[in-house]
């Protein structure tokens, strides 16, 4: 028994309502009531939003912090990239092989995922990098080095919380790096070994091109996490200091929120999104054209 | 309320059940035989913890006792938390009808937005004279009282007695002789001065006292009004930007200073590894909780060091309201919502609220006799200071305390000049004055 193409498509909707109302509600209404405040003039001395036009797009554009925080955004994304991937996709390919107690890396490997960010940054800023008590510094006076200020200098922070998110996000990108690995058919390794490929040879020519579309994936939501991140910087340093470690989410935090300029904050957020939407097309692309490639 | 009931409209209905049946507390209910209309109030504070806690219930006991017919909901929330929690009720229109203020400029931003309710009308000139004249001062503004104070709080200078005696070090009158003090101690071994600054405000006090040593109080004063002059470039703020960047160096201050946060700035303290810190008055309270036993005894305070050769007041002091409650203009019962600030900032209030160690907001002659042995020190600061300077943090509007907090810690980290941080500073004052002006 077939129903009608017009009753099916009904029961999708039907069955649809309850997840998009959801988005619709908590997502999609929310970044409106944003695009329409970043038209207005809002912050803690008036009582209502007031119409002004373009003029909080013109100071972001103006902002030094802003572009600041946008850069470090970037340069997150980047270095995620360049960093992250390529060290997941090692530990997923090790991992892949017949490594004896490979469980116990993979579980080792993922457990920062499945710790709440809190204590991750609570764990990196009291335990590891503090002044005093930190173990990375009581490490560098008992090899006779002079301790560090890790999270307070401004040349310091930023590799700091770097490292911090790295090791929070590798694990995740080699699990899924991993599956994609896994599912690469067993008889394309057989194949490139009969034709005298090595280790690096079957790396080169058999996992990477398997990969290639997950490792897009990877790329696409290292880019998108990294133009959006917030909490883990905002607990290790809240942005500072100085802004040295300022990401997009904390000054439109700290600005926005703590400094009372409502309307100044859901412009450079819909900046940011604008940038994130860029950035994911621009991935999307780049996948695309190395899909055709191999 | 007009958001809440918004959404409650449009979000899937079960969910508007959950979110009613979570909200709908046994607070103000329609208690049974209670005759005609009965009034409710709701309250915001941020004493979560006894004993300050206990000094709130107490005194809203003690009002509905005196208003029957009249109940209050009352709901605590811990400091930071509840900043935003109000910060973003209020322009929602969901804000409480009484709740916790630190007076200042976000007080007054909120005024200016119609918000806060103008307790002119409400409160007699009589009644005014209760309150400590700074106090009230604070909670003041464009000719408005908004809020009544219950604490005053001082910024002064905490030593550890021990420390000093130990060392040979007599409690220091100059910043010259501060600085000596602590060229001794270090060579001792011993960390000379306590700071966390990764919050930003604890640095942001050096940056008024040196400032306000230099020049007094005139410069932020007039670079707040935006009166005709240098403003934030004043040569005072500049002094401040250099003294910081002198110290910053010394090597004086805890090691990793803008990454240690306020918690651990007092644990150096309290746990006898740094000699002094320079906090507000509450870090009494603190000590009661935190520091081991006996240590109360060995804290000993002396007001900011004076600048030598400088022609201003020197006996000036930084403090603050660090409680002080405000009604709301939306509340229904204003006369009510008055009554249970009256009692909430009242001398049996402020009694107790001295019992727990700290100086309440009430004329001296009035809660002298009340004071905690260890609030003796910093109040005989508060009595000898010809005036006191709020908190530049708090007396600047929210954006431009952003820029002055962040600006500060960037001379303390040294990625800021004197002159870069006093321009920022006049240059954002100059584009908030230019938008207001639109």
């Amino acid at each position: 028994m077939s129903a009608s193409p017009g009753r099916r498509s009904r029961v999708a909707w039907l069955f649809l309502l309850p997840a998009l109302s959801v988005y619709g509600f908590f997502a999609l209404l929310p970044i409106v009531h944003a695009l329409g405040l970043s038209l207005c003039s809002w912050s803690t001395e008036q009582s209502d939003p007031a119409w002004l036009g373009p003029g909080n797009f013109i100071e972001a554009f103006a902002d030094g912090v802003f572009w600041r925080a946008v850069g470090n955004n970037l340069l997150l994304a980047a270095l995620s990239i360049a960093v992250q991937l390529p060290v997941a996709l090692c530990l997923a390919a090790m991992l892949a092989g017949r490594l004896r107690g490979r469980w116990i890396f993979r579980t080792a490997f993922f457990a920062p995922m499945v710790l709440p960010t809190v204590v991750i940054a609570f764990f990196w800023r009291y335990f590891l990098l503090d002044y005093e008590e930190g173990l990375v510094n009581s490490a560098l006076v008992l090899c006779n080095f002079t301790r560090v200020g890790w999270l307070g200098t401004a040349t310091n922070a930023w590799p700091a919380i770097f490292s911090a998110i790295s090791w929070r996000y590798v694990g995740f990108h080699m699990i899924v790096l991993l599956a994609g690995v896994l599912a690469i058919p067993e008889d394309r390794y057989e194949a490139a070994q009969l034709d005298g490929a090595g280790f690096w040879g079957r790396f080169r020519h058999v996992t990477l091109p398997g990969v290639a579309p997950v490792l897009a994936l990877s790329a696409m939501l290292s880019v998108v996490g990294s133009l959006k991140y917030f909490d883990l910087v905002f607990i290790m340093t809240g942005g500072g200091p100085d802004h040295a470690t300022e990401l997009g989410a904390t000054y439109i935090y700290n600005l926005g929120i703590e400094g009372g300029r409502w309307s100044y904050g859901c412009a450079m957020a819909v900046l940011l999104l604008l940038l994130s939407l860029a950035a994911a097309a621009l991935v999307l692309r780049v996948r695309r054209s190395l899909e055709a490639m191999t | 309320m007009r958001c809440v009931h918004l959404s409650l409209s449009l979000v899937p209905c079960c969910m508007g059940v959950l979110l009613l049946a979570g909200c709908g507390g046994d607070g103000g209910g329609r208690q049974p035989g209670a005759g005609g209309a009965h009034k409710k109030l709701t309250f915001w504070h941020i004493q979560t913890k006894d004993p300050t806690k206990g000094v709130i219930a107490g005194a809203v006991k003690r009002f509905e006792k005196a208003n029957p017919g009249c109940s209050v909901e009352v709901l605590a929330y811990e400091n930071d938390a509840y900043k935003n929690k109000l910060r973003l009720a209020m322009p929602a229109d969901s804000a409480p009808d009484v709740f916790h203020t630190w007076g200042g400029g976000a007080l007054a931003a909120e005024a200016r937005a119609g918000r806060v309710l103008d307790l002119g009308r409400y409160v007699t000139a009589k009644q005014r004279e209760d309150y400590h004249a700074a106090a009230l001062s604070f909670c003041t503004a464009d000719g408005k009282l908004l809020a009544l104070p219950a604490d005053l709080s001082a910024v002064v200078f905490w030593y550890n007695r021990e420390i000093f005696r130990t060392h040979g070090v007599a409690v220091p009158k100059t910043w010259k002789q501060l600085l000596s003090a602590s060229a001794k101690l270090k060579s001792a071994g011993v960390t000379p001065i306590a700071l966390g600054n990764s919050d930003s405000w604890p640095g942001a006090f050096y940056f008024i006292y040196f400032g306000m040593r230099c020049g007094g109080a005139e410069p932020f004063a007039s670079a707040l009004a935006r009166k005709p002059g240098k403003g934030f470039e004043h040569e005072s703020f500049m002094n401040s930007g250099r003294r910081i960047r002198e110290l910053a160096t010394s090597g004086y201050l805890s090691g990793g200073f803008n990454g240690r946060n306020y918690t651990q700035m007092r644990g150096d303290f309290f746990g006898g590894r740094a000699a002094m810190m320079l906090m507000g008055s509450w870090i009494l309270a603190n000590a009661r909780k935190e520091a081991p036993e006996g240590f109360l005894a060995k804290m000993g305070c002396f007001a900011f060091p004076q600048a030598g050769g400088s022609a201003a007041d020197q006996s000036l002091v930084v403090g603050g309201v660090n409680a002080a409650y405000a009604v709301s203009s939306r509340c229904a019962h204003p006369d009510l919502a008055v009554k249970l600030v009256l009692e909430l900032t009242s001398v049996e209030s402020a009694r107790r609220w001295a019992a727990t160690g700290r100086i309440p907001a009430l004329r001296k002659s009035l809660v002298e006799k009340f004071l905690a042995p260890e609030t003796k020190d910093p109040a005989a600061v508060l009595a000898g200071a010809s005036g006191i300077q709020l908190y530049y943090d708090q007396a600047l509007s929210p954006e431009l305390a952003q820029l002055h907090k962040s600006t500060t810690q960037g001379l303390f980290a040294g990625t800021k000049t004197p002159a870069e941080a006093a321009r920022l500073m006049e240059a954002k004052a100059r584009s908030i004055a230019a938008r207001k002006g639109k």
